[in-house]
């Protein structure tokens, strides 16, 4: 808490370094972000340290106390807010992970400081040190820089507070010693330039959120920030003009469009790297899974048809012998024999069934579900079934999908009842499997149901799980499907 | 005399069900056929009382030998077929009983061991009735015992006879196995097709068709 409040006091110091003109106007107002990354990361408790920071921070000289603390006040309630927000409208993984994250971002950011810029204005005006015609203009000035404060701080806290963990080869990090060059170099050209040449900064923007992802982004985000405030405020750069707040409001503009268009880009490139993990994690269990079952066809070749022919071969031994010494147990023998014989066969139809279900190619996804209804231990309702065939793919998927759905039902659910309902509408093929048994089923790592899913979205389908402990499990799939010839 | 026509893809077992059924007494084997072609020339040819057919086999190795029998319905109507299938499924035998169940078997191919059992099918379906092979029946009526509330309804000896029915026995055949009067297999059977709701049970061939769906979890509501 002590360290929050420090942060926030030096970063407010450092706004206060950035300021035009009086204890108001900032085009960057730091702490905010600060407030916001940590109260995120830290947790709600640590709420006192940016009181703490703020009281500190305020310009006492300048401002009547009354002013001061209804500021601090403000901010206090702007970092609490868009906290809040923030944690209820991402509720999975870090905003920056996906350009949905960073909407709900933006969002987030924009309340709360729109609640701090309207009670920081009215504490002014109600403290006499500005009147009501600059209201709106504080108001304006206070929202942009605290939502630019706030866009530049939190990502990068966001992307940065974990350590890296990852070591770079030589070439990848003097890529990015380059890369981290060619930002500032730019930022320093384009935001000195008195020509219009801002836009020049926008390919290092892009060359970061592309090869080095949010950290990349973050960063030179606020390399970018830190230069057209830096310059802008010495009177340089295309963002000066005669009107200090002209001045302002462009590069307030400049600064959260950078940082935007920067940080979408580089959330679309961690959509991209987790789809692809996602991907390849899947083609792996895919593979994984059908080595497995090869083992165990051998497995049960093995333990099964094999070693009741091998017995076999005795008894046909012995049988000679008896011919000769013991005609009378010839017949015994040999029955014995014939019963091992029909085991064999019974158990080769079986592995045959299970290596590939010939009914659900000769006779179709119909028969092949009845067929997986009356081999269930758990009476299986059948409550609807595609009339006519379907294409070939999406039987054979459609048929695992319900066997391994029956099977985990059989293995875990205790259940009394399983109902299957597979119906086709348009283009695509509606599975739901339900049991009433104990529920609590989850996708754990080599589960049957993480299987499932893989399968199911393999060819472009998806796979709903609800199973609260105590109300059953349904398993509702939907894949697509067309017409068999 | 019932002359047989028979088909298999596979060498081994056309020899060896020529061979079981040289052993049996009316039965005369006239032609044995490698593919659905020939078998087709040879019913064409031989004019048979009955085919003997493997359920796959060239061209596709899925189910001609069913599509083959629905053929026959209407190219030649008299003609019996009983398909020997490796595959235990009940689909199979409600398949080939799509267009009707009468002169059509359904046998498991590890049943041509058994002379007794290969003759009877054929003499069955060579006098336009119908049957499914035992095994069938029983495995159908074993995994349904636990799960089926009807079937809780008869008694041993009433889920006994629905099993011979599915199986295609007529009421001699059931009673001369249960040592029983015909009169009495007739009330027990009347008894059943009430409690079940199958409605008529007096036509041999519908009945194998009505039980076999029954059990199969179709007959239902």
């Amino acid at each position: 808490m002590v360290s929050l409040a420090g942060l926030y006091y030096a970063s407010a110091k450092l706004g206060y370094q950035l300021e035009f003109a009086g204890p108001v106007a900032a085009i960057l107002w730091l702490p905010v972000g600060v407030g916001i990354a940590f109260l995120y990361l830290g947790g709600l408790r640590y709420w006192p340290g940016v009181l703490i920071g703020d009281l500190f921070a305020n310009d006492y000289m300048a401002l009547p106390v009354g002013s001061a603390l209804g500021q601090t006040c403000g901010n206090m309630l702007e970092v609490l807010l868009a906290t809040v927000l923030l944690r209820r409208l991402v509720r999975r993984g870090s905003p920056l992970d996906s350009v949905g994250g960073v909407g709900w971002l933006v969002v987030a950011i924009v309340a709360g400081t729109a609640l701090s810029a309207s009670v920081g204005s009215l504490s002014l005006l109600l403290g006499d040190v500005i009147t009501w015609h600059a209201a709106p203009k504080v108001w304006r000035t206070w929202w942009l820089g605290d939502s630019s404060g706030a866009l530049i701080v939190v990502p990068l806290a966001l992307a940065w507070y974990r350590p890296l963990v990852r070591r770079w080869q030589r070439g990848r990090l003097l890529e990015a010693v380059i890369m981290v060059g060619t930002v500032i170099a730019l930022a320093e050209f384009a935001t000195r330039s008195h020509r219009p040449l801002t836009y020049l900064v926008f390919p290092a923007l892009i060359w970061a959120a592309l090869r080095f992802g949010q950290r990349g982004a973050t960063l030179a985000v606020a390399v970018t920030a830190l230069f057209t405030v830096w310059n802008t405020i010495h009177y340089v750069g295309p963002f000066h003009f005669e009107s200090v707040s002209r001045s302002v409001l462009s590069a307030q503009l400049f600064i959260p469009v950078a940082a935007l268009t920067t940080l979408a880009l580089a959330a679309v490139v961690s959509e991209r790297e987790q789809f692809a993990t996602r991907l390849g994690a899947s083609r792996l269990r895919l593979v994984s899974a059908a080595d497995n079952a090869r083992r165990r066809f051998e497995q049960d070749l093995h333990d099964g048809a094999q070693l009741r022919l091998t017995w076999l071969a005795v008894q046909l031994r012995d049988a000679a012998e008896l011919a000769r010494r013991n005609p009378e147990r010839l017949a015994v023998v040999l029955g014995e024999a014939e019963g091992e014989l029909e085991l064999a066969i019974d158990e080769l139809r079986e592995l045959a069934r299970g290596i590939h279900p010939a009914v659900l190619v000769d006779l179709g996804l119909a028969e092949a579900v009845k067929s997986l209804a009356l081999h269930s231990s758990i009476p299986v309702n059948v409550v609807e079934l595609p009339p006519g065939r379907l294409d070939e793919t999406t039987e054979t998927i459609a048929y695992y999908i319900i066997a391994e759905a029956i099977a985990n039902a059989q293995k875990y659910s205790r259940a009394s009842t399983i109902e299957v309902c597979v119906s086709a509408v348009v283009d695509k093929l509606r599975i739901d499997v339900v049991d009433d048994g104990v529920g609590g089923a989850a996708e754990r790592p080599g589960s049957g149901l993480e299987g499932l899913r893989d399968r199911a979205e393999a060819i472009g389908g998806t796979m709903e799980l609800a199973s609260r402990a105590g109300e059953g499990t349904r398993i509702a799939v939907a894949i697509p499907a067309s017409r068999g010839v | 005399m019932i002359r047989v026509v028979l088909c298999d893809d596979s060498f081994l077992a056309r020899e060896g069900i020529a061979r079981v059924l040289e052993s049996v007494e009316d039965v005369e084997l006239v032609a044995a056929a490698e593919d659905l072609d020939e078998l087709r020339a040879a019913v064409e040819r031989e004019k048979p009382d009955a085919v003997l057919t493997d359920i796959r086999m060239p061209p596709t190795n899925t189910d001609e030998g069913i599509r083959f029998a629905r053929e026959l319905r209407s190219s030649h109507p008299e003609v019996g077929v009983v398909v020997l299938s490796q595959h235990a499924d009940p689909s199979y035998a409600m398949a080939l009983f799509a267009d009707g169940s009468e002169r059509r078997g359904y046998l498991l191919k590890e049943r041509v061991k058994d002379e007794d059992e290969l003759a009877r099918a054929l003499r069955e379906v060579a006098a336009g009735r119908s049957l499914v092979d035992p095994r069938i029946v029983d495995r159908l009526v074993s995994a349904r015992v636990d799960k089926d509330p009807g079937l809780e309804r008869l008694t041993p000896r009433e889920r006994q006879i629905l099993a011979m029915i599915a199986e295609g026995r007529s009421n001699n055949a059931i009673a001369d196995t249960l040592m029983v009067t015909k009169r009495a297999v007739e009330r027990h059977i009347n008894g059943i097709f009430l409690k079940l709701d199958l409605g008529e049970a007096s036509d041999v061939n519908r009945r194998v068709k009505a039980a076999l769906l029954y059990l199969t979890g179709e007959g239902e509501g």
